[in-house]
């Protein structure tokens, strides 16, 4: 398997030792100071935050900006739309769908916004175990009343980690079903139509299946989603709780200036 | 002419610190031919069949088929590919239009189609009145029969096949490999990869051994079983072991019929000790029963 975008990168940082429910809280409030930012000055900021806590958590910088590449192109899309369609002063005088410097504004901080997102994610990702970030889902997720919807956190956090699990072996599926096809003369450049159902349809199918085969295994050794146990407890640090603080500093210091 | 694989080596992208996959592979499977490519599981089996259909393509070396390159689309025609789990890949909503899928696939309508559909529904022994039904109908075998039959649509040169009998039950096992003979009595080539060399062996003309992507062994059957490889089919590791106790039996034996022959000349070695023995259990069993 080639790496992808959003793995798990080994570390021992500052940033990996942190509890999961930490790193999940930084991430929705980096993510609302991101979204709320029109200044570039502001952005700047936020890049020179992204970057600060990359350095701290040893992770490689190309290997983060990996996870922006399979949405680059709807990153240009937004841009060129934000581009072409703001009214205002235009850079070039065209008769239809003039560039206008209002629209590069608007499109660059969009464009920035998007791409912040998916790197504070990244950073997420690349310096937390998935089970780890599951726990801490599942932990946030413990005092809502999520029973009376017919679900628990337990079960969703089950679910979350059953699809993390399965990503490999649905991708190996996809790539079996996918050469005995083409081995049946399936060509998929001439007939994307025709291509896509010959995939997807035993694809999902096989998927099915075995969600089932795992929900038999799981009900015969008596899964119950009422309340489960955890082999590693989460437990805040002092660490956790300089973390927040500094955090919370910094958003405030942010929104006011 | 033939499957030609000169110098083959790859690795799978991601990996290339560890080792290759398939390292230096070379090989020849004439027209008509029945091999049997063996080794344990992750030997590169798999990533090796792969190269015959184009689906991979080669990192270092060169495969043709019949002289052509395996990017050519005719190859997929010419080399038939089922892998593993071929129940799997079945997608329409009736049989006749997924054994019509790879022939279509290659231009091919009218009356024509029709013809390979039934002819490749009559070569899997399946009745013409499966055709109006649902392959996701069918039971486990059924579909099996059908995936094989999607291929045999394609009137293939070469017939590759991953592991065919891998899940079938003792009868089905023995019908598919009676039904592969037969098709390879069309003058159809069968590569056929398995470990479970037993049910094979008997018609194979060549077997090809591969451990860590290498190929270690090339040569027929007999030749298979005297050099001493392992695994050893069963009815030939008793010959050896008989041998070992003193016997004197050819080891190199595939069938139930041929190992029953040699342990007959074993008894007509053999008789007068052999009732001797006999004679002596009876004496005991009696001697038994009276106490």
């Amino acid at each position: 398997m080639p790496e992808t975008a959003f793995n798990y990168v080994y570390g021992d940082s500052l940033l990996h030792r942190l509890d999961p429910r930490t790193k999940l809280a930084a991430v929705m409030c980096l993510s609302i100071l991101v979204f709320r930012e029109e200044s570039f000055a502001g952005m700047g900021l936020l890049i020179a935050f992204f970057l600060l806590l990359t350095w701290i958590s040893g992770v490689r910088l190309s290997f983060l900006l990996r996870s922006v590449r399979p949405l680059l192109f709807f990153i240009f899309f937004i841009f060129c739309f934000q581009l072409f369609a703001t009214k205002g002063t235009p850079i070039i005088p065209l008769p239809v769908l003039p560039p206008s410097y209002e629209g590069l504004r608007l499109g660059t901080l969009l464009a920035l916004r998007f791409g912040l997102l998916l790197l504070y994610a990244a950073l997420l990702t690349a310096s937390t175990l998935p089970s780890q970030i599951t726990n801490g889902i599942e932990r946030l997720l413990r005092p809502l009343p999520l029973r009376r919807l017919g679900v628990t956190s337990f079960d969703l956090a089950t679910m979350m980690s059953l699809s993390i699990r399965f990503l490999p072996s649905f991708l190996e599926n996809a790539a079996t079903i996918r050469a005995a096809q083409l081995s049946r003369g399936l060509d998929l450049r001439h007939d994307l139509r025709r291509g896509t159902t010959a995939i997807a349809v035993p694809l999902i199918r096989r998927s099915i299946l075995s969600a089932e085969e795992v929900t038999e295994a799981m009900e015969s050794r008596c899964y119950q989603g009422q309340c489960r146990t955890s082999l590693h407890e989460l437990r805040m640090q002092k660490l956790d709780w300089t973390a927040l603080l500094g955090l919370g500093v910094f958003s405030l210091f942010f929104l006011l200036l | 002419m033939g499957i030609k694989v000169e110098n083959l080596s790859y690795s799978y992208s991601g990996n290339r610190k560890g080792k290759p996959a398939l390292e230096n592979v070379s090989l020849e499977i004439a027209k008509g031919e029945f091999v049997v490519i063996s080794g344990a599981a992750g030997a590169g089996k798999s990533t090796l069949i792969k190269h015959f259909n184009g689906i991979l393509h080669p990192e270092n070396g060169r495969v043709t088929v019949d002289g052509l390159e395996t990017r050519t689309r005719e190859v997929r025609r010419k080399v038939g590919m089922l892998f593993q789990h071929s129940q799997n890949q079945l997608f329409e909503e009736t049989v006749y239009r997924e054994l019509a899928f790879g022939p279509s696939n290659f231009g091919i309508r009218g009356e024509e189609l029709d013809k390979r559909v039934h002819e490749a529904l009559s070569l899997v022994h399946l009745d013409a009145g499966i055709l109006d039904r649902s392959p996701f109908s069918l039971s486990g075998g059924e579909k099996r029969r059908v995936a094989l039959a999607g291929i045999l649509a394609l009137r293939p040169t070469y017939l590759v096949l991953d592991e065919p009998t891998a899940g079938l039950d003792p009868e089905s096992r023995a019908k598919l490999l009676g039904r592969l003979q037969n098709i390879h009595q069309k003058r159809v080539g069968i590569v056929v990869v398995s470990h479970n060399l037993e049910e094979v062996l008997p018609f194979a003309q060549k077997v090809i051994s591969m451990d860590e992507g290498r190929i270690v062994f090339t040569g027929s059957p007999d030749e298979y079983l005297r050099a001493g490889y392992s695994p050893v089919p069963p009815l030939a590791r008793l010959m050896k072991e008989l041998n070992k106790k003193g016997a004197d039996l050819r080891e190199d034996i595939f069938t139930a019929e041929e190992a029953l022959k040699e342990l007959q000349k074993l008894r007509q070695e053999k008789p007068e000790r052999d009732r001797e023995k006999s004679e002596k259990g009876a004496a005991e069993t009696e001697a038994q029963d009276n106490a």
